[in-house]
């Protein structure tokens, strides 16, 4: 399955039917669904804040195959180099009052999913991710 | 898409939500609840009984209701949500930092508890 999406935040609509439709297509279960709409949440929002400087229409496109017992996924995108692996893990045991109220999506990505890579190749940021379908959450 | 369904009483503000909390709804709820705290309704259980996604966007708004809260001494329990939202939860390292009741009856319970004030001293 290909999505192509704009860069709006609007998008992120479409995103979940699209993947409410290849879940249901492939019979996956709701967990693996859930953790694919998050991960790429996640992702696209990351590129939609970070990734698109100019006001330009551009597009992310997001593909799914089912390999196995394994979902791959690839999110492209044609912004500035932006690796979105290349944060800090937040504290997660701060208590409440020393949380910043951000820094979670790469580590919910990383969570919720088996694998997660990321190259430049030429003009293209390249995250790929697979998760297997049996599996729970890696956490 | 997410509603929210406001039940006043016994001793809290119930907001049930249902639907999704993702980037295009998590706005939405944070102003809801945040107008309800500045408008003093400070003892708030949200029930998460029929919420079926959250992502990073929405705990997001989860913590800064609980920050909004504690500055006022006000009390925010969280109940009925379903293994999967308790996992995202879990995996951010939240569980810690809120108040999760299995049942709406039990999240009110604990203000009722509060409201009767200390017991003798034993």
């Amino acid at each position: 399955m290909k999505i192509a999406l704009r860069n709006d935040l609007g998008e992120l609509g479409r995103l979940a039917s699209e993947l409410e439709a290849f879940a249901g297509a492939h019979g996956l279960p709701d967990a693996t669904l859930m953790a694919l709409n998050l991960a790429l949440e996640e992702l696209v929002t990351n590129t939609m804040s970070y990734g698109f400087t100019g006001g330009e229409a551009q597009t992310i496109d997001v593909s799914l195959t089912l390999d196995g017992d394994m979902v791959r996924v690839r999110v492209e995108d044609t912004g500035a180099p932006f690796n979105p692996l290349d944060q800090e893990m937040p504290d997660l045991d701060a208590p409440l009052a020393d949380r910043p109220v951000g820094g979670l999506g790469i580590h919910l990505v990383r969570s919720v999913m088996d694998e997660v890579h990321y190259e430049r190749a030429g003009d293209r940021n390249i995250v790929s991710l697979a998760k297997r379908v049996d599996g729970g959450a890696t956490a | 898409m997410i509603d929210i369904v406001e039940i006043r009483g016994p001793g809290a503000v119930t907001l049930a939500l249902a639907g999704r909390l993702d980037g295009t709804t998590a706005t939405g709820f944070e102003t809801r609840v945040l107008t309800h705290i500045d408008a003093g309704d400070t003892n708030l259980v949200l029930d998460l009984a029929d919420l079926a996604y959250i992502s990073s966007v929405g705990l997001r708004v989860f913590l800064v209701a609980a920050k909004r809260l504690q500055a006022v001494d006000g009390r925010l329990v969280l109940c009925a949500a379903q293994p999967p939202i308790k996992q995202v939860f879990d995996i951010a390292g939240f569980v810690g930092m809120f108040t999760f009741a299995p049942t709406r009856e039990d999240a009110l319970e604990l203000f009722s508890q509060e409201s009767r004030g200390p017991g003798p001293v034993a």
